[in-house]
């Protein structure tokens, strides 16, 4: 049985732990450790920036997801951004995903939000069947950076 | 001679208007004029949604930029998205774009923000050369996204 709840500052180690693997497994990139501790912290600590949701299961925490926000003035609402989406090798295809998704997309209707979005990377075919399994769509945009962190070719490696 | 400033309450106007013309050029969408007031209103008094820049030609406005954020856990740092570039036909092709951009990425290093991020249509190949000009470059990432109760 999955259980959703919103993330508390408790669940710090949690989720730097979640974030610190799911850039190694997505990316294979290992985050400075200490840097990621405090933006997760600011992140909790501050609801403008971000929250999280948490997948339980008995108790312990199997999975997670981010929610950033982004400001519309054509619509005068905001969309939201699902990010930083992780869950436990021994507990994928057992749904975790979906729940953590449904419960986004219930908190975001309560809320009035007009949308939700995510970054997939283009040749990800497993995780656009996913997402377009729950009801995303291919948008017609895409997105384009400068990033004064990580210099990386066109097309190169993230964030 | 262009001049870049931040916008305030006062800036209203010229941009619901800005707005409202960006959205017929750029998608042939009429925004309805009312939603987009309250939506810029909010952020011109509420910093937190994000702000907006207007380029200035003499004592005309000649362009505007909307810049949002996105908190980045990994970094423990902003990104600052640039959305609604718009400027006026007779202002064009005189650095206006360049001189929005200038402005924001001067502000974006000042404060710490890691990163310049914007959403280009895929088969609008003026804007992407645009922003390569500018140093953007074309990420590993498509956007995916739901609607929710409204039609779009």
């Amino acid at each position: 049985m999955i259980g959703i709840r919103r993330a508390v500052k408790g669940d710090l180690e949690t989720i730097v732990e979640f974030n610190i693997r799911l850039a190694d497994e997505s990316e294979g990139v290992a985050l400075d450790r200490d840097r990621l501790r405090s933006g997760v912290a600011n992140a909790l600590g501050d609801v403008r920036r971000a929250f999280y949701l948490i997948a339980e299961s008995g108790g312990s925490p199997v999975g997670q997801l981010m929610v950033t926000y982004e400001w519309s003035d054509w619509r005068d609402g905001e969309f939201w951004w699902l990010q930083s989406v992780y869950v436990h090798p021994e507990f994928r295809r057992q749904g975790v995903l979906k729940a953590l998704y449904a419960k986004v997309l219930q908190m975001a209707t309560e809320q009035s939000v007009c949308g939700v979005r995510l970054y997939v990377e283009h040749e990800n075919d497993v995780a656009k069947a996913a997402y377009r399994s729950f009801g995303l769509s291919p948008a017609i945009f895409e997105v384009f950076e400068h990033d004064f962190v990580i210099d990386r070719g066109e097309g190169g490696h993230p964030r | 001679m262009i001049k870049v400033r931040r916008a305030g309450p006062s800036d209203l106007e010229t941009i619901v208007e800005f707005n409202a013309r960006l959205a017929a050029e750029t998608e042939s969408h009429n925004l309805d004029l009312a939603v987009l007031r309250e939506g810029v209103g909010r952020v011109l008094s509420a910093e937190r949604l994000g702000f907006y820049l207007l380029a200035e030609y003499g004592t005309s406005p000649a362009g505007q930029l909307f810049v949002t954020y996105e908190w980045t856990d990994w970094l423990n740092s902003d990104f600052w998205w640039l959305k609604g570039v718009y400027v006026p036909p007779r202002f064009r092709r005189r650095g206006v774009l360049r001189a929005l951009y200038e402005h924001v990425r001067d502000l974006a290093r000042d404060r710490n923000v890691c990163g310049l991020r914007l959403y280009v249509e895929e088969g609008n190949q003026a804007a992407r050369n645009a922003y390569r000009r500018l140093g953007f470059k074309a990420s590993p990432y498509g956007m995916m996204g739901q609607y929710l109760g409204i039609d779009d």
